[in-house]
């Protein structure tokens, strides 16, 4: 390209005397809708404002072909060793190989459990699994159905404490169904672990229709834990494909809290105000499986039990607060399975297990209490945290929510 | 949005001869837009951008340019109507984090922007107990999601410049503090012929030209973000940037020889100026536009009723 003498390039820059054209001009001018004199002066405007060329060119519209790749592949890809196209192509090998050796082993070992369930069950069924079987109604049947159908989604996947259940379920319910098989992955286990909470949950306003969004929630890798859930993150943490999958949260049109554990595909509505009858069910729950908790929590969120003492102190924090009964969500901040979700009138509800128990925190300091809605969640780390409110109040917090300050 | 100018006959004869139809286009009866608000919202529109002396004809033409769903959406939410502003959620509240990503290019900056963003948009701004949302500000010149990228570019290059000018300022305090800065050398003065004949050639670019020269040699863009710029082919304007640049040449060492240098010593104060000329590059950024930030100051106040 023919270069330009640097006294050109200099006088180029040249600033301008008007005001910016507004918003509405650049748009138009970039979506091509401005014409005559009104697009005549936007170009004289943007001929000698950097920055208005800055803006139009910053807003354009992104490109299908720009769309940035996931990191995991990316940066699996940039590790120095293999970048020589050699080693790229030994790397590919390597992993279809390994594929394909770790499919092997799962066909047999499928086929292995198939005929242990096809077998009179050895087993002893475990006592009252889950709210769904307790009951003797008629329509008990499609809904174990339904459950397993849940349960046994695109991984196959029922970790070893559901895969228990389901059978025992099998066994007290006279209605004959195959029994799901198995495949023992760590993400597997944890998907379904999550997905089996949100099922005794929701246990109590089961209905088809419901059981139907429940099946449609196939697990998949996370593809992101964004701090702001309505945000898409883009990009992938690797961080969360080691531990338990993270869901994703947005808000509804309608003031919906909604998670995702498919990245995104589905989204499920959360009740963030807690319903104590739903609490001593799913504690009961818990305490009637302590065989098939211990044996998912082993395997699948060792993470988890580190965090007991914490989920305990929540639990108690729960029980204490008095919550209203409608909660209009406008905000939400989640880190992991740590989720806060701010609403209108002040509401500030917060997780510690990934929305299956809710508690509203109220902040307050010294006489004073948070109001607004709150618009801006936002956690820097799992300790400290702003919010932000309609009432242009800002509160922070420097241990997880147990003390506030609002600034001044 | 208001505008200050007096709304002409032409132009409320134009808005009621529409109306009904625009009103229904607009959706305007399901979130809570009257016949009456959504003509007085047409009438500052067309007002705010139409010349005096408008005719019923070009005032007609114009409003039927507008999107007006998007007029109508916009301007309810900014009046506080639910309806209007759950549909605004559904619509662009993902692609406002994905412009903000787009735009900011790192997550936790993205974020911040279109947080702060948000809460224009809702209107956290309180005047006299009444929201000012920054939807008010909407006209429908371009379409929504365009107009919420190009905010959240202004608001991305203010901070920029924010940030620019802090840096600049605490590097020249440490400078100063810490280093009997040398005096800087005197730049060699370009002669004044090629200084004179630079700017006429300059002048006499067609502004579209010198917006793309502007871009690509001063701003750095590539040729295929300029193109995007203007919705031409790359290779369209790889060969206007190259005309262009020569011509340019030629114009000045022409208006060099007017002025009555030999070609020689027009071509050999160019190469100079190529070559040698010093140019404080962080200087001339500084400087290289008009320290305004983009604002919003006309933007109606609304009172949003049940807030929720």
């Amino acid at each position: 390209m023919e270069s330009l003498p640097k006294l050109v390039v200099k006088r180029l820059q040249s600033p301008i005397a008007d005001s910016h054209p507004d918003a509405d001009l650049l748009t138009a001018f970039a979506e091509q809708s401005l014409a005559g004199a009104e697009r005549d002066h936007v170009v004289v405007h943007l001929a000698r404002c950097g920055d208005c060329r800055e803006v139009v060119s910053l807003a354009l519209p992104a490109q299908i072909e720009s769309q940035p790749v996931p990191h995991t592949i990316e940066n699996w890809f940039r590790w120095p060793l293999l970048r020589g196209s050699a080693w790229h192509w030994t790397a590919v090998a390597a992993g279809l190989v390994l594929i394909a050796s770790i499919g092997v082993m799962q066909l047999r070992r499928q086929q292995g459990s198939e005929v242990a369930s096809n077998a009179p069950q050895a087993q002893p069924p475990i006592a009252a699994p889950t709210p769904s079987v307790e009951r003797s109604s008629p329509d008990a049947a499609p809904q174990t159905r339904m459950q397993k159908d849940a349960l046994a989604t695109p991984h196959v996947g029922a970790s070893i404490g559901e895969n228990k259940r389901v059978r025992s379920a099998a066994a007290q319910n006279p209605t004959p169904a195959p029994a799901p098989q198995t495949i023992e992955s760590p993400e597997t286990l944890a998907q379904s672990q999550i997905q089996d909470q949100l099922i005794q949950n929701k246990v109590a306003e089961q209905s088809p229709a419901y059981a139907n969004r429940v099946d449609k929630a196939k697990p998949a890798l996370p593809q992101g834990s964004p701090a702001m859930a309505p945000a898409p993150s883009l990009r992938t943490d690797p961080s969360l494909l080691k531990g338990p999958p993270a869901p994703r949260w947005t808000i509804s049109a309608g003031g919906g809290l909604q998670r995702s554990f498919d990245g995104g595909k589905t989204w499920l509505d959360v009740n963030v105000v807690a319903d104590d009858s739903a609490l001593d069910r799913r504690e009961k729950t818990q305490m009637t499986t302590p065989e098939a908790q211990a044996d998912a929590t082993a395997e699948a969120r060792p993470a988890a039990q580190a965090e007991g003492k914490k989920q305990a102190d929540f639990k108690t924090k729960q029980s204490v607060l008095v919550v209203p009964a409608i909660f209009r969500a406008l905000s939400v901040s989640s880190n992991a399975a740590e989720v806060w979700a701010g609403g209108s009138s002040g509401a500030l509800y917060h997780t510690v297990d990934a929305g299956n128990s809710w508690a509203r925190v109220l902040p307050s300091a010294v006489g004073l209490v948070l109001t607004g809605d709150i618009l801006i969640i936002q956690f820097s780390d799992p300790r400290n945290g702003t919010i932000t409110t309609s009432t242009s109040e800002i509160w922070t917090t420097p241990d997880d929510g147990q003390t506030w300050q609002k600034q001044q | 949005m208001r505008s200050t100018k007096p709304i002409s006959a032409s132009v409320h004869l134009a808005v009621s001869d529409l109306l009904a139809d625009l009103h229904a286009k607009g959706g305007c009866e399901k979130i809570g837009l009257t016949h009456e608000s959504f003509a007085v919202i047409l009438c500052e529109v067309a007002t705010k951008y139409l010349p005096a002396g408008t005719t019923r004809a070009d005032a007609r033409t114009f409003l039927l340019t507008l999107r007006i769903d998007e007029l109508a959406l916009a301007q309810a939410c900014a009046a506080g109507d639910n309806s209007a502003w759950e549909l605004f959620l559904t619509r662009y509240r993902e692609k406002l984090y994905q412009s903000a990503l787009r735009v900011a290019r790192e997550d936790s900056a993205a974020r911040d922007l279109a947080d702060s963003l948000y809460a224009e948009l809702y209107g956290t701004t309180t005047r006299n107990g009444e929201r000012i949302s920054k939807l008010a500000s909407f006209t429908g010149r371009g379409s929504l999601e365009g107009w919420l990228r190009t905010v959240l570019a202004q608001e991305f290059v203010n901070r920029y410049r924010r940030t620019k000018r802090e840096v600049s300022l605490d590097e020249e305090g440490e400078e100063g503090a810490q280093f009997a800065a040398p005096q800087p050398e005197p730049l060699p003065s370009a002669d004044s012929r090629l200084e004179s004949a630079t700017d006429a050639a300059l002048a006499a670019l067609d502004p579209e030209d010198r917006m793309v020269l502007a871009a690509y040699y001063l701003d750095g863009r590539t040729l295929a973000e300029v193109a995007r710029m203007l919705r031409v082919h790359e290779s369209t304007i790889s060969r206007k940037v190259d005309k262009l640049a020569k011509s340019l040449r030629k114009r000045i060492l022409a208006g060099m020889m007017q002025h009555g240098m030999s070609r020689r010593q027009a071509e050999e104060a160019l190469e100079m100026d190529v070559r040698d000329l010093q140019v404080d590059i962080r200087r001339s950024l500084a400087q290289d536009s008009p320290a305004r930030a983009f604002s919003d100051k006309e933007v109606r106040v609304r009172t949003r009723e049940g807030s929720g």
